[in-house]
C-alpha cells in the first residue's frame, strides 16, 4: 500500500491520469466486444433458425437438435447423431441443409435409408415426414411441434427400444 | 454438432492453459523483477550498513569521500558490485540491495539496505593488530549467530578500483575465513570429541608415555614438539601440551575403531577419503568450505598425522569456530552463523530478518561437556590474560604448510560467560618466533569487542 | 445485419478513443523534439481507422467484431513499432498493417463458403506443394527467406493457414475410407500425414525449429479432434499408442536436436549473461525496467538489442508501456480467439479451421512471450499483429480472415438434384 502512495506522489499527475485512462479504456473497449460478439452470437443463431427452417430430428424419447448444416447419422462413436441399433451402419447417411431445405444422403448404407417409407439414395426431407435408417425411425418435426408418444407396447416400439442412444 | 463442440472443448482448454501460464509469467516477473533488475549495466543500489550504523558499502565510494583506507578490513568480504569478486555479502545480495521495486521503478533515493551484524570498530583494530603480518579473524556469538568480527589479510582496498589488481598479493580477493586451510593441532578438538563420544569418560583413564618421539604400530616414527619428551599423561594434559606421540597412542588403541573416528568426523562436516561430496556452509549467499581429511589405516603414519590436523587434513577457520558453539552450548549442536541482520527495502520496510538457526547434532551432550571442561582448564591454565576475570577455553595450533617450510599459527576457543558468548578463530600465516602471537591478537580481539559490545 | 448497430458505433467509439489515449500517452510521456515529429503518426493511425471502418461499412457481412478487433490491434501496433528508440512513423509497418486487412478479407472471402474451399483441396495441397518447393529452391541454402531485391518474405509462413485448411478437411472427410487390402484407411488422413511429414522434415532440415511447435500445435489439434469423442468412450488405445508415439518423437528430437538447439534448452541465461543468454536478460531487465506503467515510449533500452521489434516485443512494449498495457494487448488477442466461442461456427469443417487458427496463434504467442521471459527455450518467432515482419503479419491477417469466415459462414451447396440447384444469388437473398 506503502508504495503504492509513494508512487502515485512521484508520478506526474498528467502521466498518471493518462495512464490510467489508457487502461481503463482498453478495457471498456474489451467489454464493449464482448458484449458486441454475444449479441452477434445471437443474431447468427436467428440466422442459423432461417437457414435450417428450425426443425429437429424426434425419435419417441429424444429430440436432436440440428445444429449444422451436415449431420452424419450412424453407429460410430463419432457420429453427430448416434443410433446403437445393430441395423444402422456406422456411417449411415448425412443431412445437409440448404436454402431451409434438408437433404438426406444415403452413404452405402447396408440397412437403407427411407424418406416416407421410400427407399432413397439422395432425397429433400420435408418437415413432418418420416425418416428411418435400418430399423430406426425418426421424424423431422418443427421444434415448436408438440411430443407425440405413440402408444405403449406396440411392435415399433419394442423394436426401438435401446436401440438408440442420445449423446 | 458433436465435431463442433468438441472444436469448442478444445478451444476453451487451449486458451484456459494458455491464460494460466501467462498468468504463472505475470506472477514470475513482478516476483523476480529485483533479481533481473540486479544484472542490468547500472542500477541505483543501497548502502550496507554494521552493527552500528557505520557504513560498509557506499556504492558512490571515493578516495576523497572516506579515509584511503577505510575499507580495506573488509574488502574480500563485504566486497562491492564491480564483479570482480563473487564470493562477497554485496555480490551475493544485490537484489537485496537494489533501490527497486516493480512498482515504483528504480529510485535513487530509496532506502534499500543491508543491516550486518559486523563490529567494523573492533574489526579494524583486530586487523591492525596483526601488523605486518597476514592471517584471519573470525569471532561470533555462538548462542545468536552473529558474526561480530570476520577478516582475512592480506585483503584489497574496493577504492583502489582493481588498478593495481596485478600487483595484489595472491589470495587478497579471497575471504580466507571461508577457505580450507591446515589445521594443527585444533584438529584434536575433532579427536578429542570422537574419544569421548565412542569411549565415554574412561578415555579420562587412559594413560601413555611421550618420549619425544613414539614408533607407531606401522614402524614410523611421530615426533613431538617438545623433545624431551612429556612423560606420562592423560587426555587433560596430553590435550595442554599438544602432544602428539599420546594422540598416535589413543588413535591405535584398541578400544576403538577407524570407523568410530570416521563416524564423529562426519558428523562434524567432515569429508573423508574424498568420498562423496564436498560440503559447504553457506550462509546469506556466501560460501564456506567444511572440512576434510583422509583415514585409511589406524597404525598408518598419514592417518594419525591427518588426525592430528596435519597432513591431508583441511578445515575453514569458520567451521573450527562452528564447532566451538556445539562444546560452548554443551549441546553438540553447532549454532550457524550470520551476517545479514536484517535488510530493508525501497520504501524502507524491513524485509529479512535473521533468525538463528541451528545445524545438525555432531556429538552427545555428555561429550560436549567434557571436550568444553578439557578446554576451559588448557585455557585456565595458559590463557588467563585473554579476557581477565573471564574463564576461555582454547585450543592452540601450529600448522605446517608448503611441505613444512612455512608453519602457521592458529587459535581457537570460546569464552565461557552467558553475558558475553563468543567463539572466535584466528590464523596468523607463516608465524616466527618473536613475532606477534596468536594469544595477543585474541586478547584484543576479546578486549576490545567486550568493550564495544557493552557500549 | 445492421441491428446491432448501436454497440458497434458504441465500440468503434471505444477504439478510437482508445488509440487517442495511446497518442495522449506519447505526447506527455514520449521522447520527441518537437510535437511535429508526432503528426504522421496520428494521421497514420486515425487514418487506418477510418479507412479500415468505411471498408467494413461498404462492404455488409454478418459480423463484425473481428474486424473492429483487428483494426484495434493493428493500431496499437503501429503506435508500438513507431515508438521504438525514438517516434517516428514506421512506414514499413504501415504497409504490412494494411497488407494484414487485405490478407483478412482475401482469407475471409475464400473460406468463408466451406463446401467451396473443401472441393478445392488439391489447390491447396498444391500451393503447399508449391511453397516447399520455393523453400527448397529460392532460398539459397538451408535458409527460410526468399530475398527480392530489399524485401525478404518467409514462405513457411504461408504454409500455416494452408496447413490448417487441408488439416480441418481430413477431419470432415473423415467416414469417407477406402479397403486397401484388409484396412479401411482415410485417404485424407494418409495425404494429411504425408504433408506433415513433408512439412516438418523440411522445417527440421531448414533448421527453423522455432515455427516446428506451431505446425505441432496444429496437427495436435486435428489428432485429438480425431481421435477424442465427448461424453462417451475415449479411444484408449489409441490416445496412449499417440502418447508413446508423441514421447518417443520427443526423445528422439531431444536427442538428435543439432548443437545449438541443445545449448538453448540448457542455457542458464544468466550465468552467460553477455553471450547466448544477452536477448532473454537484456528482455527480462527491460521488463523490471519498466514496471506496471513503463519508462514511456521511446524511453527505453531495448531498442538497442537485436529482434527487439519481432522476437522479444512483448519485452521492448512492457518497458516502454508497462506490464499492465502489454498484458492488456495480450488479453485483446486472446478475446478475438474468444469471439468463436460466443458465436459457435455451424459445421464441422469451420469448427476444426477455428481450432487449428486458435492453435496457431496461441502456440506462436506462448513461444514468442514464454520463450523470450525464459519460461521456456527462446525461439525466434513473432508475436501475431504485434511483431514487425511482413510475412508474418499477412499470415496472421489471412488467419484472422479464417476465423471471421467461421463465424459468419456461407451456406451454400451445390448438391446436384435435378431442378433443385442453388446460385449464388438466391442464396443470399434466403440469408437476408
Amino acid at each position: 500500500m506503502s508504495e503504492l502512495l509513494d508512487l502515485i506522489t512521484s508520478l506526474k499527475a498528467a502521466d498518471l491520469i493518462l495512464c490510467a485512462a489508457a487502461v481503463v479504456i482498453l478495457d471498456l473497449f474489451a467489454l464493449s466486444i464482448i458484449i458486441m460478439a454475444s449479441r452477434e452470437g445471437k443474431l447468427c443463431k436467428k440466422r442459423w433458425q432461417k437457414v435450417s427452417a428450425g426443425v429437429e430430428l424426434r425419435l419417441p424419447d429424444a429430440d436432436f437438435p440440428l445444429e449444422a448444416d451436415e449431420i452424419l447419422l450412424g453407429r460410430h462413436i463419432s457420429a453427430d447423431i448416434r443410433l446403437t441399433d445393430p441395423s444402422v451402419s456406422r456411417y449411415h447417411a448425412v443431412m445437409t441443409v440448404s436454402r431451409g431445405q434438408w437433404i438426406i444422403t444415403d452413404l452405402d448404407s447396408k440397412g437403407g435409408t427411407f424418406v416416407d417409407g421410400r427407399r432413397v439414395h439422395q432425397s429433400v426431407v420435408p418437415p413432418g415426414s418420416s425418416l428411418r435408417l435400418g430399423n430406426v425411425e425418426l421424424y423431422l418435426v418443427h421444434q415448436s411441434t408438440p411430443h407425440r408418444r405413440p402408444a405403449a407396447g406396440t411392435e415399433a416400439v419394442r423394436r426401438r427400444k435401446g436401440g438408440h442412444r442420445r449423446v | 454438432m458433436k465435431s463442433i463442440r468438441r472444436g469448442q472443448h478444445l478451444i476453451t482448454i487451449m486458451l484456459l492453459v494458455f491464460l494460466a501460464g501467462f498468468g504463472y509469467l505475470l506472477y514470475r516477473l513482478q516476483h523476480n523483477a529485483g533479481f533481473y533488475i540486479s544484472h542490468a549495466k547500472s542500477t541505483p543500489l543501497g548502502y550496507v550498513y554494521d552493527r552500528k550504523g557505520e557504513i560498509l558499502f557506499d556504492p558512490e565510494a571515493t578516495a576523497g569521500k572516506y579515509d584511503a583506507d577505510y575499507f580495506i578490513d573488509i574488502g574480500n568480504l563485504i566486497g562491492d558490485n564491480s564483479k570482480q569478486m563473487t564470493n562477497t555479502l554485496v555480490a551475493q545480495n544485490l537484489p537485496a540491495l537494489t533501490n527497486y521495486s516493480f512498482t515504483l521503478g528504480e529510485r535513487s533515493d530509496g532506502h534499500a539496505a543491508i543491516y550486518c551484524t559486523l563490529d567494523h570498530e573492533v574489526n579494524r583494530k583486530v586487523y591492525d593488530a596483526f601488523g605486518a603480518k597476514d592471517g584471519c579473524a573470525v569471532a561470533y556469538n555462538y548462542k545468536t549467530g552473529e558474526i561480530y568480527v570476520c577478516f582475512s589479510k592480506p585483503s584489497v582496498n574496493i577504492l583502489d578500483g582493481y588498478s593495481n589488481i596485478e600487483s595484489l598479493p595472491e589470495g587478497s580477493l579471497l575471504c580466507t575465513v571461508f577457505s580450507p586451510t591446515v589445521p594443527g593441532s585444533m584438529q584434536k578438538i575433532a579427536t578429542t570429541a570422537a574419544a569421548f563420544e565412542t569411549m565415554g569418560n574412561a578415555v579420562l583413564d587412559k594413560r601413555y608415555a611421550c618420549a619425544g618421539s613414539y614408533t607407531n604400530l606401522g614402524g614410523q616414527v611421530i615426533r613431538c614438539h617438545a623433545a624431551v619428551g612429556h612423560g606420562e599423561q592423560g587426555l587433560s594434559e596430553a590435550f595442554a601440551n599438544s602432544c602428539n606421540p599420546f594422540f598416535a597412542q589413543l588413535v591405535e588403541d584398541p578400544a576403538w575403531t577407524l570407523d568410530d573416528i570416521a563416524g564423529v568426523y562426519r558428523k562434524m562436516g567432515y569429508r573423508i577419503n574424498n568420498e562423496g561430496e564436498q560440503t559447504y556452509l553457506e550462509f546469506d549467499g556466501l560460501s564456506a568450505y567444511t572440512a576434510s581429511t583422509t583415514l585409511i589405516d589406524k597404525t598408518d603414519f598419514n592417518t594419525q598425522w591427518g588426525c592430528m590436523g596435519q597432513g591431508m587434513t583441511l578445515v575453514s577457520p569458520l567451521q573450527m569456530m562452528v564447532w566451538q558453539s556445539a562444546i560452548a552450548n554443551t549441546t553438540g549442536i553447532s549454532t550457524l552463523p550470520y551476517l545479514i541482520g536484517h535488510t530493508t527495502t525501497v520504501t524502507g520496510k524491513t524485509a529479512q530478518t535473521a533468525s538463528t538457526a541451528f545445524g545438525e547434532a555432531m556429538f552427545s551432550e555428555q561429550t560436549a561437556a567434557s571436550v568444553r571442561e578439557i578446554m576451559l582448564e588448557n585455557g585456565r591454565g595458559h590463557y588467563a590474560e585473554l579476557l581477565p576475570g573471564t574463564d576461555v577455553g582454547v585450543k592452540s595450533g601450529t600448522a605446517q604448510v608448503e611441505n613444512g617450510d612455512k608453519e602457521n599459527s592458529l587459535l581457537t576457543g570460546f569464552v565461557d560467560d552467558p553475558a558475553f558468548p563468543v567463539a572466535f578463530c584466528i590464523r596468523i600465516d607463516d608465524r616466527k618466533s618473536g613475532e606477534v602471537t596468536t594469544s595477543q591478537i585474541a586478547a584484543v580481539l576479546l578486549q576490545e569487542l567486550k568493550a564495544s559490545l557493552n557500549e | 445485419m445492421f441491428k446491432n448497430g448501436l454497440s458497434y458505433a458504441g465500440s468503434i467509439l471505444l477504439m478510437l478513443i482508445a488509440h487517442a489515449a495511446m497518442l495522449g500517452i506519447v505526447l506527455v510521456r514520449g521522447s520527441y523534439t518537437t510535437p511535429m515529429d508526432l503528426v504522421p503518426l496520428v494521421l497514420a493511425v486515425l487514418g487506418l481507422d477510418l479507412a479500415g471502418i468505411i471498408a467494413a461499412a461498404l462492404y455488409r457481412q454478418m459480423t463484425y467484431t473481428l474486424d473492429i478487433m483487428l483494426l484495434t490491434i493493428l493500431g496499437m501496433s503501429l503506435i508500438y513499432q513507431s515508438c521504438f528508440g525514438g517516434i517516428g512513423l514506421s512506414l514499413k509497418h504501415l504497409i504490412t498493417c494494411i497488407a494484414a486487412l487485405v490478407a483478412c478479407e482475401i482469407g475471409f472471402l475464400l473460406t468463408r463458403n466451406h463446401e467451396w474451399i473443401r472441393r478445392h483441396k488439391p489447390w491447396i495441397y498444391g500451393i503447399i506443394g508449391v511453397l516447399v518447393l520455393a523453400i527448397l529452391f529460392l532460398t539459397g541454402g538451408r535458409s527460410m527467406w526468399i530475398n527480392i531485391g530489399s524485401f525478404s518474405l518467409q514462405p513457411s509462413e504461408f504454409i500455416k493457414p494452408c496447413y490448417i485448411l487441408i488439416c480441418a478437411a481430413s477431419i470432415v472427410e473423415l467416414h469417407k475410407k477406402i479397403k486397401i487390402l484388409f484396412f479401411y484407411v482415410s485417404v485424407d488422413t494418409l495425404c494429411l500425414c504425408g504433408a506433415t511429414v513433408l512439412i516438418f522434415g523440411l522445417q527440421w532440415w531448414c533448421r527453423d525449429l522455432g515455427s516446428l511447435p506451431t505446425f505441432a500445435a496444429i496437427f495436435g489439434c486435428a489428432l485429438v479432434c480425431r481421435l477424442c469423442y465427448p461424453r462417451a468412450k475415449i479411444n484408449k488405445p489409441a490416445i496412449a499408442a499417440m502418447c508413446i508415439g508423441g514421447g518417443m518423437l520427443a526423445m528422439a528430437a531431444w536427442t538428435l536436436a543439432p548443437a545449438y538447439v541443445q545449448d538453448r534448452l540448457h542455457v542458464d541465461i544468466w550465468a552467460d549473461q553477455y553471450g547466448s543468454g544477452y536477448q532473454q536478460c537484456q528482455a527480462l531487465i527491460g521488463i523490471a525496467r519498466g514496471g506496471w506503467l513503463g519508462a514511456g515510449p521511446g524511453q527505453g533500452y531495448l531498442h538497442n538489442v537485436f529482434a527487439h521489434e519481432s522476437d522479444i516485443v512483448f519485452s521492448t512494449i512492457s518497458e516502454e508501456w508497462g506490464l499492465l498495457y502489454a498484458g492488456l494487448t495480450v488479453v485483446i488477442l486472446l478475446i478475438m480467439l474468444t469471439t468463436t466461442l460466443m458465436n459457435p461456427p455451424k459445421n464441422y469443417y469451420h469448427a476444426m479451421m477455428a481450432a487449428g487458427v486458435t492453435a496457431a496463434f496461441l502456440a506462436q504467442m506462448a513461444l514468442n512471450i514464454f520463450g523470450s521471459c525464459n519460461l521456456i527455450p527462446f525461439t525466434g518467432v513473432t508475436l501475431p499483429f504485434i511483431s514487425m515482419g511482413g510475412s508474418s503479419m499477412m499470415t496472421c491477417g489471412f488467419l484472422v480472415g479464417m476465423l471471421k469466415a467461421a463465424q459468419s459462414p456461407l451456406f451454400h451447396h451445390e448438391i446436384k438434384m435435378g431442378r433443385k440447384k442453388t446460385t449464388r444469388k438466391t442464396e443470399r437473398r434466403a440469408q437476408a
